[in-house]
C-alpha cells in the first residue's frame, strides 16, 4: 500500500483551487502553503505560453525529513504517507534543510512543523484529500501506486511522467503528467523581483547572481514564498562549537603549544565547557519549542546526527568536566589521561555537523566532502586562538595556527570555486560570493578578517588574534548558513 | 508511537455519503493526528462569489454551531461537486474581522465615514417611509434598486412590481451589454449557452478557463471536450491562462476582433464549409435579399450576395488589420468548418466590453456559429434560455406601467439594460432625482467609470434622498450612504438560481446553512437572522418586513404580495416562499422528492439543486403547440407561419416550429429592427472602427491602447475580502511589452504614469511578452481604498488613502499607507506578508456610452510615459470638470427613441422588469 498523487498538467488550468481547498481544510496559516500553484511563462510573443506546476509534499520512499527529525515527529505510515506529530515536533526545524522540496513550514502559533499530510485525517475516514475533490478539472489523482490496477499506476504507465529533482535519492511518490520541465528546475529560469499579480515574498531578498546560467526566455511569474529558518544562531552555534571543540582537541597538547601554569592545567577545559554550554544555549534557544528540547533524550530518533551530535556534545561535555574535576581533585595524570578522550570527542563534536548537514538533502552546498575537514580545520583554528592569548607568540601555536587558517581558506576556496555536482550546489556555492550585509560581502570578508588578517595579527599580538579570527569565522558561517538555504527547491 | 493508521479500503470516496449527512463523524484537522473527532451536519448551499451558481456544502460544527469548511456539492448539476478557489474562500468571507455584523446609521455628513449602531426596525421605518410617500404620490421612478451581483432570478422583480415603482437598476452596461445585443439581434435570446463538453472545436473571446462566471462549469467542460481531442482557440490581447491552454491564441489589435472574426467568416463562405440546409431554414436570407435589393431570389444569390458583401474581410484584409497571421486566421476558420455543428464559442465581457462597436464582436462570433449550423446542436451554443429554468413565485405582480428615463433614456432604444453607470451624469443634468435608493451588493464609487462624479452625486442629498448600502462587507460606495445594513454571505441566506452552464436546466437553492442545521437538530427561528451572526439579515426577509413597513394595512395594494399564501393575511416567510415554489413551478421536482418519502422543500433543503431537464437541444425545432398553431398561415415559400399579422413560427421537416424569439422566428443575418431604430448600416454583422483603433495612437509620443478588464483567477471584485485569495492575488501592475517598455524608458517594477482623458494614475510595469506590443493592459481587480479606519474596507489589500480637492472639481488620491500587518481576532492578519494591494484605475476613466448598446466601452486611449518627479506609488488624479464633457461627446453619437409606433424601445427586446407595453410608449406614463 503506498498512496502517491499524480498531477495531471495537461488537464491543470491552475485556478489554485487545491491551494485554498486545502488550506481551509487545514487552517494553514496565511504566508505558508501545503500545496501551491507555480506558474512560469517561456517563449516570446506571440509564441508564448504560461505553464502551470501544483507542488507540494512528495511522500518520498526515503523521506529525509523522517530520517533528520530528532524526536521522531515524523513518520513514515505503512499507507505510504508521511506524517507529522505536531505535539511531538520541538520546533528545530532541521525537517525544513532535509526536505529537497521546500514542502515544509513552521505553523508560528504552534511552534511546530506542517506539510501536506495528504489529509490523513479524512483518508482515514475514506475519504479523498481536499485538493482532490475540489479540482474542477479533477487533474489530481490518488491512489495505491503498489496496486499496478490502481487508476494512478495505469496513467503513470501509459504517460511520460516526471518527478522532482529525482538526483536527491528520496524517492517521490508524486508524478508529473504534461508538466512544462522548467517547472521542475528550481532556479533555472529567471526570478523576477515581482510576478504578474503578486509581491513576490520577500524572504529571501537576495539578488540572483548573475554568474548562473539562466534558461532563455523563461521565467516564474508567481510562486509561493519559502522562509530561511535558520540564521545567526546556527552561524554562532557553528563558531562556540568550534572554540569548545578545538580546545578540547588540542588539550592533550597544551603545553606543547606554549600554555603555561594555570593555563596549560585549566584553559582548555574552562573553554570546553564554557562554549559547549553556550552551544548547548544557542541550540536550544534556536528551536521553536525550547522547553521541549528534552524530547530528544526522551524521544530520540537515534538515525538523525541532531540525536547522535547532542550525545556527543553531551560526552565532550563529560569529559571536559571530568578532566577540569580530576585535575581540582589533585589528579593531574589521570585529567591528562582523560584529554585524550576529550580530544578524539572534541574531533567528534566539531565534526558531527558535517554528517548532519549531510542529512540536508535540501542543501547541496552543505553535503559536501569537504566539510569534515573543514569543520576540524576550523575547530583547530578556534582552539588555537583561543589559547593564543595565554601562550604569547608561541611559535608552535603560531605554526598550528596558520595551518589550520590556511586549510580553513583552501576548503572555503574549493567551496566556492570548486566543481560542484548539483545545480543547487552550484547555486549555493554562487550565493556564497554574492550575498551581502549591508556593504559587507560576508563570504569574502569573513575570510580576510578571519584568515588573513588574524593571521598578520597572531605572532604581533598575539592576545588579541582571536578577535578577527572568530569574527571573521562568524561572518564566514552566516554566509555559508545562508547561501546554502537560497537557491530554491521548488 | 501512535498506533498503526486504521486504514480505509481504496480507492476513497470523494465525498460523505447522504445518508450521514446529518451527522458525519470527522477527524478535527488541527487536533491531528491526535485522532479527536468533531460531527458535523452538512448542508448544501449556492455560492455567491460569482454569478456561476455552483454548489457547495457547508460542514457546520454541531458543537460549536459554527461553519467549519465548505466543500462541492456533489448533487450539483453544474459544478459537479467541484469549486473554483473562490468557494472554500467563502469561510473567510464568514469570519472576516472587518465584516459588519449590525446596522450602520450616518451621524455627521454624508461621506464623512462616521456610523453608529442603530437597529434594523429604525432602518425599516427610516426606509419604508419615503418609498411610501413616493408610492402614494406617484413618484414612482423614485425609488431605486442598484443591484451588481444579483445572486437570485427574479425575486426583486417581483418585490419591485408589488411596490409599482420602475426602479431595477444593474451592474449590466459595465459588463455584458454589448455581447448581450450581439447575440439578442441573432437569436432574441440575449447570452450564449455553449455546449463545451461536446465541442470538437472552441472559441473563446473570454477567459473561461480562469474566470468570468460561468468559470467552473465551462472550464470543467472545456477540459472534457480537450482531453477527448477538441481543440480551443482563445482570442485575448494579454496571455491569459486560457490562451496558455488553447491550441490557438490570437491576440488581435484590441478593437479589431470584429475583423478578425468576419474573416473567419469569409473563409467559411469562400470555402463552402457552412451548413447549407441549416441556413436555408433558419436563418432570415430572403429578408436580406430582399432588403440589399440583391439580385435574383435563391439561396444561392444569398450566398454569393454573402460572399459579395464580406469580400472585403479577407484573411489578408484582416491580417493587415488585426495584426493576426493570415495562415492562422484560416486555420481558424477551417477548424470550424471541420467542427461543423460542434462547434461552440463565446464572448461575454473580452472584446464586446471594451470597444465602441464591440456589440458587433458578439453578433460576428455568433455568425459563425449560425454559418456552421453550430445552434442548439450538441457541441454547438444554445440561446441561453434554452438552458435556464426560473420557476415562477407565487402570486406575479402586474408590471409595472411607467417608464424611468433615468433607467432607460430615450437616447439610447437599443440598450442592454439600464445605463447604470450614467445615472450620476443624468442626475447632474437634472433629469429626474431620486427619493431612495439602495446599492446592493453593487460599489459604483470604485466599480464604475468616473467614480469621482459618483461620489459628488452620493453626497448631494437634494439629488438622493436617502441611500441605503445593502452589503455583507464594507465598500467604497458603503461610506456614502445614510445607512448600512449587512446581509448575508453566500451561506447565509436563501436565494434560488438557475444559469445554462451547459445543455441542460438545474435549479440551486441557497441557504442559511447555520439556520437549517440548527433547525435539523431541533432548534426553530422564525427568522434567519436569529441564526445569522450579529445581526446579519438576510435579504428576502427584510424585503418582505420592508414591503409590510410601506404598506402596513394593505390600502396600497402591496402588502397582499408578501403574505402567505399558506396562512392568510399572515406576513409570508421566506420558507414559505420557496416551499410555494418548490410545490407548484417546478416539474418533476415533487415527483422526485416523493419518491424518496420528502416535500419539495425537505428535498431542495438535502440537496440544494435539482436538475429540471437535461434534453435541451435544438429547442427551435420544438412543434408549436395546436393552439398556437391553431388559425396560422403557412407560406410554403419562405416557410413563415403566421398568425395576426405576425410570424409565430417557421416550416420545418414539414411542421411548424418555435424557431427563435426574433421577429422573423429565424436568426437574423439582417435584422429589420436596425434599420427602423436608425441604424441602417449595420443592419449585417459588421466591423465597426473602435475608438482606441491603433490608427490614432503613436506608440512613439506613448501613446498607447490600454486594455483595463481582465480578471484575476482568484478574486472576487470588490465582494470577497477573503485572506486566502488576497495573499495569491495583491498586485496589478500594468502589463506592457518589452519593446513597449524600452520606449517609455522603464524597466521591471519602474513606476509609469498613465493618464486619460479625465487623469491619470501612477502603478508599476510588468515588463512581459505575454502582451501584444503597442498595448498596455492592468487588471481590474484590485486597488482597493479606504478614506479612514471607522470605515475598513478589505484592510487585506486595501490602501489607507488621503483624498484631496487639488482645484474645483479636481480630486487627488495619494497612499498614506500601503497594506500592512496589524491585530485583529484574526491571528492571521498579523502575517500579512505583501504590501501592495494594486491600483485603482476606474476613476480615471471617463464614461463611453457605446450608442447602440450603452455598453460602457471600457478601453482607454491614453499616454503612457516615466513617473514625474513626485509622483508615487498609488497615486490618481481626476477632473471630474472633464468628464461631462466627454460624457457629452459620447451622448452625441447616439440615434434616440422614438422608433416606429412612438416607442421607447422595440417591444422584442428585452427589458429588466419589463412594464407594460404602453409604458413603452414615449407618450405613454414616464418621468
Amino acid at each position: 500500500m503506498k498512496y502517491g498523487f499524480l498531477i495531471d498538467h495537461d488537464r491543470c488550468i491552475g485556478c489554485h483551487a487545491c491551494t485554498v481547498a486545502c488550506k481551509a481544510e487545514n487552517g494553514v496559516p496565511v504566508g505558508n502553503f501545503r500545496t501551491w500553484v507555480k506558474y512560469l511563462e517561456k517563449g516570446k510573443f506571440p509564441e508564448i505560453r504560461r505553464h502551470f506546476a501544483v507542488l507540494r509534499c512528495n511522500h518520498c520512499d526515503n523521506a529525509p525529513c523522517v530520517t533528520i527529525c530528532p524526536v521522531n515527529a515524523l513518520e513514515k505510515r505503512p499507507d505510504g504517507i508521511v506524517d507529522i506529530d505536531r505535539d511531538a515536533c520541538i520546533g528545530c526545524r532541521a525537517c525544513m534543510q532535509a526536505c529537497p522540496y521546500d514542502a515544509i513550514y513552521l505553523n508560528e502559533d504552534l511552534g511546530a512543523v506542517e506539510k501536506c499530510h495528504f489529509c490523513a485525517h479524512r483518508v482515514e475516514k475514506g475519504l479523498e484529500p481536499a485538493c482532490v475533490i475540489v479540482c474542477p478539472e479533477q487533474a489530481i489523482v490518488t491512489g495505491d501506486l503498489d496496486d499496478p490496477a490502481s487508476r494512478i499506476s495505469q496513467l503513470i504507465k501509459d504517460n511520460r511522467t516526471l518527478v522532482r529533482r529525482p538526483e536527491q535519492g528520496t524517492g517521490p511518490n508524486v508524478h508529473y503528467k504534461g508538466i512544462e520541465p522548467a517547472l521542475l528546475a528550481p532556479g533555472e529560469p529567471e526570478r523576477p523581483s515581482t510576478y504578474l499579480w503578486s509581491d513576490r515574498p520577500a524572504h529571501k531578498p537576495e539578488a540572483w547572481p548573475i554568474s548562473l546560467p539562466v534558461l532563455k526566455d523563461t521565467r516564474v511569474v508567481l510562486d509561493a514564498g519559502h522562509r530561511v529558518e535558520w540564521g545567526w544562531p546556527v552561524a554562532l552555534y557553528l563558531v562556540t562549537k568550534g572554540i569548545a571543540a578545538g580546545a578540547g582537541m588540542l588539550a592533550p597538547f597544551a603545553a606543547a603549544l606554549g600554555l603555561t601554569g594555570w593555563a596549560a592545567a585549566y584553559l582548555p577545559e574552562i573553554l570546553a565547557l564554557v562554549f559547549t554550554l553556550a552551544t548547548v544555549t544557542l541550540l536550544i534557544e534556536d528551536l521553536a519549542r525550547p522547553m521541549l528540547f528534552y524530547r530528544l533524550l526522551t524521544r530520540p530518533n537515534w538515525r538523525s546526527w541532531l540525536v547522535k551530535g547532542g550525545i556527543i556534545l553531551g560526552a565532550f561535555g563529560a569529559a571536559s568536566a571530568g578532566a577540569l574535576g580530576l585535575r581540582l581533585l589533585g589528579l593531574g595524570g589521570a585529567a591528562d589521561a582523560l584529554r585524550w578522550a576529550e580530544a578524539i570527542l572534541g574531533i567528534g563534536a566539531a565534526g558531527y555537523t558535517a554528517f548532519l548537514f549531510d542529512q540536508c538533502e535540501g542543501r547541496d552546498l552543505w553535503q559536501s566532502k569537504w566539510l569534515l575537514p573543514h569543520l576540524l580545520a576550523q575547530a583547530v583554528l578556534c582552539g588555537a586562538v583561543a589559547f593564543l592569548p595565554f601562550s604569547g607568540a608561541y611559535p608552535p601555536l603560531i605554526m598550528v595556527m596558520l595551518a589550520a587558517a590556511v586549510v580553513h581558506l583552501t576548503i572555503a576556496a574549493v567551496e566556492r570555486f570548486g566543481p560542484h555536482e548539483t545545480t543547487n550546489a552550484k547555486q549555493g556555492a554562487a550565493f556564497l560570493g554574492t550575498i551581502r550585509i549591508g556593504p559587507l560581502l560576508p563570504w569574502r570578508e569573513g575570510l580576510l578578517i578571519g584568515g588573513g588578517l588574524a593571521a598578520v595579527l597572531a605572532p604581533i599580538v598575539p592576545s588579541l588574534a582571536f578577535i578577527p579570527a572568530l569574527a571573521g569565522l562568524y561572518l564566514y558561517e552566516w554566509a555559508y548558513v545562508r547561501a546554502g538555504q537560497l537557491p530554491p527547491l521548488s | 508511537m501512535r498506533d498503526p493508521p486504521e486504514m480505509s479500503v481504496t480507492p476513497l470516496e470523494s465525498f460523505p455519503p447522504l445518508e450521514q449527512w446529518d451527522d458525519w463523524v470527522g477527524y478535527d484537522a488541527s487536533q491531528w493526528p491526535r485522532k479527536v473527532e468533531q460531527r458535523f451536519m452538512l448542508v448544501p448551499t449556492t455560492c455567491f462569489n460569482c454569478e456561476a451558481a455552483c454548489g457547495l456544502v457547508a460542514y457546520v460544527d454541531k458543537a460549536t454551531k459554527q461553519i467549519r469548511k465548505l466543500e462541492g456539492n456533489p448533487y450539483h448539476p453544474g459544478s459537479r461537486g467541484r469549486n473554483c478557489a473562490k468557494g472554500p474562500a467563502t469561510l473567510n468571507q464568514i469570519e472576516d474581522p472587518d465584516r459588519i455584523l449590525y446596522p450602520l446609521k450616518r451621524i455627521g455628513p454624508r461621506g464623512s465615514g462616521k456610523f453608529e449602531r442603530t437597529t434594523w426596525d429604525e432602518a425599516l421605518d427610516a426606509l419604508a417611509r419615503p418609498i411610501r410617500a413616493a408610492i402614494q404620490e406617484g413618484r414612482k421612478t423614485e425609488v431605486m434598486y442598484h443591484v451588481g451581483r444579483p445572486g437570485h432570478d427574479g425575486y426583486m422583480d417581483r418585490v419591485l412590481q408589488a411596490w409599482g415603482v420602475d426602479g431595477h437598476n444593474s451592474h449590466t452596461n459595465v459588463c455584458s451589454a454589448a455581447a448581450r445585443v450581439g447575440y439578442a439581434l441573432w437569436m432574441g435570446a440575449d447570452r450564449p449557452s455553449p455546449d463545451h463538453a461536446n465541442a470538437r472545436f472552441i472559441l473563446l473571446l473570454s477567459s473561461h478557463l480562469e474566470t468570468g462566471h460561468y468559470f467552473n462549469p465551462h472550464a470543467q467542460r472545456i477540459i472534457e471536450a480537450k482531453a477527448a481531442g477538441a481543440k480551443l482557440c482563445a482570442v485575448d490581447v494579454r496571455l491569459s491562462n486560457t490562451a496558455s491552454l488553447a491550441d490557438y491564441w490570437l491576440a488581435p489589435w484590441p478593437g479589431t476582433e470584429a475583423m478578425l472574426l468576419l474573416a473567419m467568416a469569409h473563409v467559411i463562405l469562400r470555402e463552402c464549409l457552412f451548413d447549407r440546409a441549416f441556413l436555408q431554414t433558419w436563418v432570415n436570407w430572403r429578408d436580406m435579399l430582399r432588403a440589399t435589393g440583391a439580385p435574383g431570389g435563391s439561396f444561392d444569390d444569398f450566398v454569393r450576395s454573402m460572399k459579395e458583401h464580406y469580400a472585403y474581410a479577407s484573411p489578408e484584409a484582416a491580417a493587415k488589420e488585426c495584426g493576426v497571421p493570415a495562415e492562422q486566421i484560416v486555420a481558424v476558420a477551417r477548424e470550424i468548418g471541420r467542427a461543423g455543428s460542434r462547434f461552440a464559442a463565446h464572448v461575454w465581457r473580452n472584446a464586446a466590453a471594451g470597444n465602441l462597436g464591440g456589440w458587433q464582436v458578439a453578433r460576428c462570433l455568433m455568425f459563425l456559429s449560425v454559418l456552421v449550423g453550430a445552434v442548439g446542436t450538441p457541441g454547438g451554443t444554445n440561446p441561453n434560455t434554452r438552458d435556464k429554468f426560473v420557476p415562477p413565485p407565487f402570486m406575479k405582480p402586474p408590471p409595472q406601467n411607467v417608464w424611468s428615463e433615468l433607467l432607460y433614456p430615450r437616447e439610447y432604444p437599443l440598450a442592454y439594460h439600464e445605463l447604470s453607470y450614467l445615472l450620476p451624469h443624468f442626475l447632474k443634468e437634472g433629469r429626474g432625482k431620486i427619493a431612495a435608493y439602495f446599492t446592493r451588493v453593487y460599489n459604483p464609487v470604485w466599480t464604475n467609470p468616473d467614480g469621482m462624479l459618483w461620489e459628488q452625486v452620493l453626497r448631494d442629498e437634494k439629488l438622493i434622498g436617502l441611500h441605503a448600502a445593502i452589503t455583507p462587507t464594507w465598500s467604497e460606495t458603503a461610506q456614502y450612504a445614510d445607512y448600512v445594513l449587512p446581509t448575508g454571505l453566500g451561506a447565509e441566506r436563501h436565494d434560488l438560481m438557475s444559469q445554462e452552464t451547459h445543455a441542460s436546466q438545474w435549479i440551486s437553492f441557497r441557504q442559511p446553512v447555520l439556520r437549517v442545521a440548527r433547525e435539523r437538530m431541533g432548534e426553530h427561528f422564525e427568522w434567519t437572522h436569529q441564526a445569522n451572526p450579529g445581526e446579519v439579515w438576510e435579504e428576502d426577509e427584510f424585503w418582505i418586513a420592508l414591503s409590510w413597513r410601506i404598506d402596513p394595512d394593505g390600502s396600497l395594494g402591496v402588502r397582499k404580495y408578501f403574505e402567505s399564501p399558506y396562512r392568510p393575511r399572515q406576513q409570508i416567510s421566506v420558507e414559505e416562499y420557496y416551499r410555494w415554489i418548490f410545490e407548484q413551478s417546478v416539474p418533476g421536482l415533487p415527483a422526485e422528492a416523493a419518491k424518496r418519502n420528502m416535500s419539495p422543500l425537505e428535498y431542495m433543503r438535502r440537496f440544494g439543486a435539482f436538475l429540471v431537464n437535461a434534453d435541451t437541444y435544438l429547442g427551435h425545432m420544438e412543434e408549436l403547440k395546436p393552439a398556437e398553431a391553431a388559425g396560422a398561415e403557412t407560406d410554403t415559400t419562405t416557410g413563415e407561419v403566421r398568425k395576426n399579422g405576425k410570424t409565430i413560427g417557421i416550416l420545418a421537416d414539414g411542421k411548424p416550429r418555435a424557431g427563435f424569439k426574433t421577429p422573423s422566428r429565424r436568426l437574423e443575418i439582417h435584422s429589420q429592427t436596425m434599420i427602423d431604430w436608425g441604424w441602417p448600416e449595420y443592419a449585417m454583422p459588421a466591423y465597426i472602427e473602435s475608438h482606441i483603433h491603433r490608427r490614432k495612437f503613436n506608440p512613439d509620443k506613448g501613446e498607447y491602447a490600454l486594455v483595463p478588464t481582465f480578471r484575476l483567477p482568484t478574486l472576487i471584485h470588490t465582494r470577497g475580502n477573503s485572506k486566502w485569495l488576497y495573499e495569491l492575488s495583491n498586485a496589478n501592475p500594468v502589463w506592457i511589452h518589452p519593446e513597449d517598455a524600452a520606449r517609455v524608458g522603464v524597466e521591471l517594477a519602474d513606476l509609469v504614469r498613465i493618464t486619460t482623458d479625465i487623469g491619470y494614475f501612477v502603478n508599476k510595469v510588468w515588463v512581459t511578452e505575454g502582451m501584444r506590443p503597442g498595448v498596455v493592459a492592468c487588471s481590474h481587480h484590485l486597488g482597493r481604498w479606504r478614506l479612514s479606519e471607522d470605515t475598513p474596507t478589505h484592510r487585506w489589500v486595501s490602501a489607507l488613502v488621503e483624498k484631496q480637492e487639488v482645484a474645483p472639481g479636481r480630486v487627488r488620491f495619494r497612499r498614506i499607507e500601503g497594506v500592512h500587518p496589524y491585530e485583529s481576532t484574526d491571528p492571521d492578519t498579523r502575517r500579512i506578508w505583501w504590501t501592495d494591494g494594486g491600483v485603482h484605475q476606474n476613476l480615471t476613466f471617463p464614461v463611453h456610452p457605446d450608442p447602440v448598446s450603452g455598453m460602457h466601452c471600457w478601453h482607454q486611449a491614453v499616454r503612457v510615459e516615466r513617473a514625474h518627479p513626485g509622483d508615487l506609488y498609488g497615486d490618481v488624479e481626476v477632473d471630474t470638470n472633464k468628464s461631462m464633457e466627454i460624457y457629452r461627446q459620447w451622448l452625441a453619437m447616439t440615434r434616440p427613441a422614438p422608433g416606429p409606433g412612438g416607442l421607447r424601445r422595440p417591444l422584442w427586446l428585452a427589458r429588466a422588469v419589463r412594464p407594460t407595453d404602453e409604458a413603452y410608449r414615449i407618450d405613454g406614463p414616464a418621468r
